[in-house]
């Protein structure tokens, strides 16, 4: 890589002993934590709709028997459900808004350290314009009102991926007793994080491969001792959930297990955009052709000779009939894994120009301009009568469009043409290329919420600094990253546009 | 602590290895859960563990926990035994008469869910036994169809906490109204 140019505009990427410009950072945390909470305000009430309503179901059950269960196809970390229900204990249903508002309080953790990040990789004024783009980030800011997981999560995901960032920097500045005790931090948040969603259980070990790659010149044993910190108290935070789910069902299970479930979903023959699926009630009131309709069919089609399973043995081919059934001799779902797993790599296997064009279909779901607030607008879930619903609607949702696609494009060129070597940039690449590879299986706007303050970071530095790594190989990176990226919009298009108009009650 | 320090990973492992200590302790087997589901002089709370912890162990439907179990359950005076057999844990293994459709709903438990409420309406354990055999995740198969809304959570509440549940017919009503909706509109299941 070609050594980059010094000029004032430079990031001058914070040295140990460079300060962290915390007054701006907080008073930008608080205006985006301000601004979320006034939008709990406008929505409320606010009703429950898919996984919030399962989210719940598991609390209402915690409360009343005092037991933990899973959901038969899907075994989910209790975390989330836990706090519904220590929630609605306290204060009733109400409890769910006071839940709410603690995650409106909680985004700020997310803010700050989406700021940290530009300050780390840029400079002070990255991290302001990092800030000004996560307080109006509508798609990111919306999960503060929602019953999923995201917001809690990525307070504990962000931080652990920060320490460890941290760690690295000061391993590499020989500050070993700091090193340690940020992995340990680390480590502690990754764990936690996977009660609440099992998604990092595997990038934790990922990352410590980082490490121990990035530790190999201080010798086998120190890499070997810092690698293994953040294992060790990843496997400690989880071990009481992994010895109680050993004692309830006879199987080590460390997390969740919705393996199984999703290959059904996403190794199998119908298509399932879940971006657009749960408009299907609200389009059939409308009068609206079904959003599968739109959608190009050469990404979603069904395979050539496949025979579908009739599962409700109608005689009538139904969009909830696959290419090949649950397994029902397994009575759990975790013991389902491994057959629904060979199920779907074999209709993958048998099957492979479809599944080759159906991950495309996958990734361009999972970079759609779409997001689940503009969901929530199509679905017509926010109150009527109220400023979201009415008056502030098109605004609203077309900022969520834009900041979406924006943040996508602008982090792109901030990661190629921004952002320089070093640790900050191995993690993140690790956390996109996990990010993208998981989506091959099941993928949706909401998966794409890990990604979203690394794209704000990246975008900032990019506004702030422009050009800094003259390269042919990063010039080309972008262009192909941009050309795929405009290429996966494409792909699913009509059901964007669809799906955009209903959020913006602009239907034909 | 030394700069380059293992005495974290030993930390770690120590405490790891009490943990799994003090689980092997409280182990509980599956004969033991099973004998402790069934029996009367266990509290309720003793009872509906037991009977999570043996319904999830078992491999394969078992006729004591989907039928037995079940029966005994659902004939027991306490509300919240009641309710456990209402839940996943039990409804898997639910013993379908021959002749079947796959997905049809656990017999037994429907036939109590579903029974005709008397002349005083819907009491609270009934709107919660609906809640909880109907809103469950995972499929008609095991009793579930429709997820959870709003109002039912607010009942079941209300329920526990000695908050007057509506008039019956607008119970009635909403669940007239919910059991036409759509199913394969909503999304694929």
């Amino acid at each position: 890589m070609n050594a980059a140019s010094t000029d004032a505009n430079s990031p001058r990427p914070a040295s140990p002993l460079a300060r962290v410009p915390w007054r701006a950072i907080a008073i930008i945390a608080l205006v985006g934590v301000a601004l979320r909470g006034i939008l709990l305000w406008l929505v409320l009430p606010l009703d429950i709709q898919s996984d919030e309503a399962n989210y719940l179901y598991l609390a209402l059950v915690k409360e009343r028997l005092g037991i933990y269960l899973d959901q038969h196809r899907y075994f989910w970390p209790p975390g989330y459900p836990w706090l519904i229900s220590n929630s609605i204990h306290a204060f009733g249903i109400d409890g769910l808004n006071v839940l709410r508002a603690l995650q409106v309080a909680l985004s700020s953790v997310i803010g700050v350290t989406t700021m940290l990040f530009a300050w780390r990789l840029f400079s002070r004024r990255a991290a302001i314009i990092a800030g000004a783009l996560w307080a109006v980030d509508l798609p990111l800011g919306a999960y503060t009102h929602f019953l999923w997981t995201e917001t809690v999560f990525l307070s504990l995901l962000l931080p652990a991926l920060w320490h460890f960032v941290r760690a690295l920097d000061r391993a590499d500045e020989g500050e070993d007793h700091e090193a340690t005790l940020r992995l340990l931090l680390s480590g502690v948040l990754f764990g936690l994080a996977l009660y609440i969603k099992e998604y990092v259980l595997f990038l934790v070990p990922i990352l410590a491969a980082v490490m121990a790659w990035r530790s190999r010149g201080a010798g086998l044993g120190e890499a070997l001792r810092r690698a293994t910190l953040p294992l060790l108290a990843v496997a400690v935070v989880t071990l009481p959930w992994t010895l109680r789910n050993h004692e309830v069902y006879g199987r080590t299970v460390v997390g969740g297990a919705t393996l199984g479930e999703n290959v059904y979903v996403g190794l199998n023959a119908r298509s399932m955009n879940f971006d657009v699926l749960p408009l299907r009630k609200r389009r059939a009131d409308l009068g609206l052709p079904q959003i599968e309709t739109l959608a190009r069919s050469s990404f979603t089609e069904v395979p050539a000779g496949w025979t579908p399973v009739d599962r409700d043995g109608n005689g009538e081919i139904e969009v909830r009939d696959a290419g090949w059934d649950r397994e029902f001799e397994s009575i759990h779902a975790i013991d389902r894994h491994s057959s629904q797993l060979r199920a779907g790599l074999a209709f993958a296997v048998e099957h492979p120009a479809w599944t080759l064009r159906t991950r495309l279909k996958k990734w361009s779901e999972l970079v759609t301009p779409l997001s689940f607030f503009t969901r929530h607008q199509a679905m017509g879930m926010y109150p009527e009568g109220g400023a979201v619903h009415g008056a502030l609607r098109v605004p609203l949702v077309l900022l969520a469009l834009l900041i979406s696609s924006l943040t996508m494009a602008l982090g792109a060129a901030g990661y190629f043409l921004t952002l320089r070597r070093g640790p900050c940039r191995t993690v993140f690449s690790v956390l996109i290329g996990y990010v993208v590879l998981t989506s091959l299986l099941v993928a949706m706007s909401r998966f794409r919420v890990p990604l979203e303050p690394v794209l704000i970071a990246l975008s900032a530095g990019f506004l702030s600094h422009g050009l800094q790594v003259r390269s042919r190989p990063r010039a080309v990176g972008l262009a192909l990253t941009l050309t795929v990226l405009a290429g996966l919009w494409w792909i699913s298009w009509p059901e964007t546009v669809a799906a955009a108009q209903m959020a913006l009650g602009v239907t034909p | 602590m030394k700069a380059r320090s293992w005495a974290p990973h030993i930390l770690l492992v120590a405490t790891a290895l009490g943990m799994v200590l003090v689980a092997a302790l409280k182990h509980t087997s599956t004969e033991e859960a099973l004998r402790i589901a069934f029996d009367d002089e266990a509290s309720t709370d003793e009872r509906l563990w037991a009977a999570h912890v043996a319904a999830n162990r078992a491999t394969s439907r078992d006729p004591r926990l989907g039928d037995t179990l079940v029966r005994a359950f659902l004939a027991a005076e306490d509300e919240r035994l009641r309710e456990g057999a209402l839940t996943i844990d039990l409804s898997r293994h639910a013993i379908h008469p021959p002749g079947a459709r796959p997905d049809a709903a656990p017999p037994l438990q429907s036939a109590y869910v579903y029974a005709a409420p008397g002349d005083g309406g819907y009491t609270p354990h009934r709107v919660r036994s609906r809640v909880l055999f109907r809103r469950k995740v995972g499929g008609s198969s095991v009793g579930g169809i429709r997820r959870m809304a709003l109002p039912e959570a607010r009942w079941f509440m209300d329920s526990l906490r000695g908050t007057p549940l509506p008039p019956r017919a607008e119970i009635d009503r909403y669940l007239v109204e919910r059991s036409r909706e759509p199913v394969n509109l909503r999304r694929p299941r």
